[in-house]
């Protein structure tokens, strides 16, 4: 009798409890039981997925794969569309870059109207370390002659050293064994500017005259002393004066005012 | 009957040196396009290697004195034809390193990759040092020898990475040019 009631009492208390855990968890919000979700996602999920493609085997779901065929054909064309819209930027871009290329010579052209110019392309560049020269596609049957100065949007390139009838061979003034003749513009003293190995970037300048006040931040033009470059082209500007004990040694060191690692388009000055 | 046979065997030493011929010019066009289009982009600080340098060393190497004179000259006419101001220093110095080579072969072997890369190092200074002071004197510059070994170091630097990157092609290249070059021997010397 006692044990009836203690089985009784026991069954109340697993109803009272299998109560308040139903009264519980259908008054927690869902999202805040994901983690249980999750984890009965992640069990049953798989199982459900075999069954279900287990199903569909059998019963064949043709649908299925009428939809795949339609996806692949259209995936095929969509490539196919894909490849031209490619094409068609790849056009774009070329079209592009000779727009801005021809731009770019007609700028040149119109600043440089004082002289009579022929627009060129750099096709080349030289493969030594310790010298540098261009090629241009422009030669004889342009009317290039050796000796030509050549200059850019910024300012003196350099000179033809040699010609082929459709190319041109352009000794930089960066070269280490290229000398100019030039002027600082604010002062008018003559000096002597050299390529130089140390930087692809920059000059030296030599020969300074004792008297003369250079300053960081003056501009170094041609002078056209000894014929070789037209007068006045603009080379670049001071960035360092380099005194000695004797000023007779002193130098300076010009930043060339063309970037010669990004030069394109240059001019071939004809009528000197 | 001998008559005949020597004039085949003659054949056939003409014929191997003409395919060697054939196959280094494809490997100079190779390396010049290479030279002037990839390596001009893909530099150490601004420095770019001397990829002919080791083709030339190569050929001095593996072929023969005559192989090595041709194409120091041909090779050294085309560079100098295109960016040089006048012609001459490049095949000059050309044929010193294709000369070098054959020195070098009978100095160290060419097995080794170390002494490979030896020979890379000893002959890109020859070669860039040769030509810079031609130049000088030529041109009649003052030669800054501090920046010129600043900027050599970082081209024997990029010379050995390739080599010794290379190696491998280089010796297979090498070897198979040797034996073919040696059985035309074979057969001028029958002769």
């Amino acid at each position: 009798m006692g044990e009836n009631r203690h089985i009784g009492l026991l069954g109340t208390i697993v109803t009272i409890v299998i109560l308040i855990l139903l009264i519980l968890l259908t008054n927690v919000d869902t999202s805040e039981m994901s983690y249980i979700k999750s984890l009965t996602t992640k069990i049953t999920a798989p199982v459900q997925t075999l069954f279900t493609n287990l199903k569909n085997k059998i019963t064949g779901n043709d649908e299925y794969f009428a939809q795949m065929d339609e996806l692949k054909s259209e995936n095929e064309e969509l490539k196919k569309e894909n490849s031209k819209l490619q094409e068609q930027l790849i056009e774009y871009d070329i079209l592009k870059a000779e727009n801005e290329s021809l731009i770019e010579k007609m700028n040149l052209t119109e600043k440089y109207s004082e002289y009579s110019t022929v627009p060129a392309d750099v096709i080349n560049k030289d493969i030594s370390n310790y010298s540098s020269t261009l090629i241009i596609n422009v030669g004889s049957n342009d009317g290039i002659e050796k000796g030509m100065t050549v200059i850019a949007d910024k300012g003196l390139v350099g000179q033809i050293t040699s010609v082929t009838e459709d190319t041109a061979q352009v000794k930089v003034i960066i070269d280490a064994g290229s000398t100019v003749s030039c002027n600082i513009s604010t002062t008018s003293d003559s000096v002597i500017c050299k390529g130089t190995l140390d930087n692809n970037q920059q000059m030296r300048v030599t020969y300074i005259p004792t008297d003369a006040d250079l300053i960081v931040g003056d501009s170094v033009e041609t002078s056209g002393v000894g014929g070789l470059y037209e007068r006045g082209i603009h080379i670049g500007t001071i960035s360092e004066i380099v005194t000695t004990t004797n000023d007779t040694d002193r130098y300076a060191i010009v930043d060339v005012a063309v970037d010669f690692s990004k030069l394109t388009t240059v001019l071939v000055i004809t009528n000197q | 009957m001998r008559k005949v046979g020597n004039i085949r065997k003659q054949k056939v030493s003409v014929a191997s040196n003409l395919i060697v011929s054939i196959i280094l010019i494809f490997v100079f066009i190779l390396i010049y396009f290479l030279q002037a289009c990839v390596f001009s982009n893909i530099t150490i600080d601004g420095v770019k290697p001397n990829l002919f340098v080791i083709f030339i060393l190569i050929i001095g190497l593996f072929g023969n004195n005559t192989l090595s004179l041709l194409f120091s000259v041909i090779c050294g006419i085309w560079i100098d034809s295109i960016y040089g101001e006048v012609i001459g220093i490049t095949p000059a110095m050309f044929c010193l390193i294709g000369f070098m080579a054959t020195w070098f072969d009978s100095l160290w072997s060419k097995d080794e990759k170390i002494s490979i890369v030896i020979m890379v190092i000893i002959a890109t200074f020859i070669f860039e040092f040769g030509s810079y002071f031609l130049r000088s004197v030529i041109f009649d510059f003052e030669m800054e020898l501090l920046a010129f070994f600043k900027i050599l170091a970082i081209e024997e630097l990029y010379n050995v990475l390739l080599t010794i990157i290379f190696f491998g092609l280089i010796k297979k290249l090498g070897y198979s040019m040797e034996r073919k070059l040696k059985r035309s021997n074979m057969y001028t010397v029958e002769l």
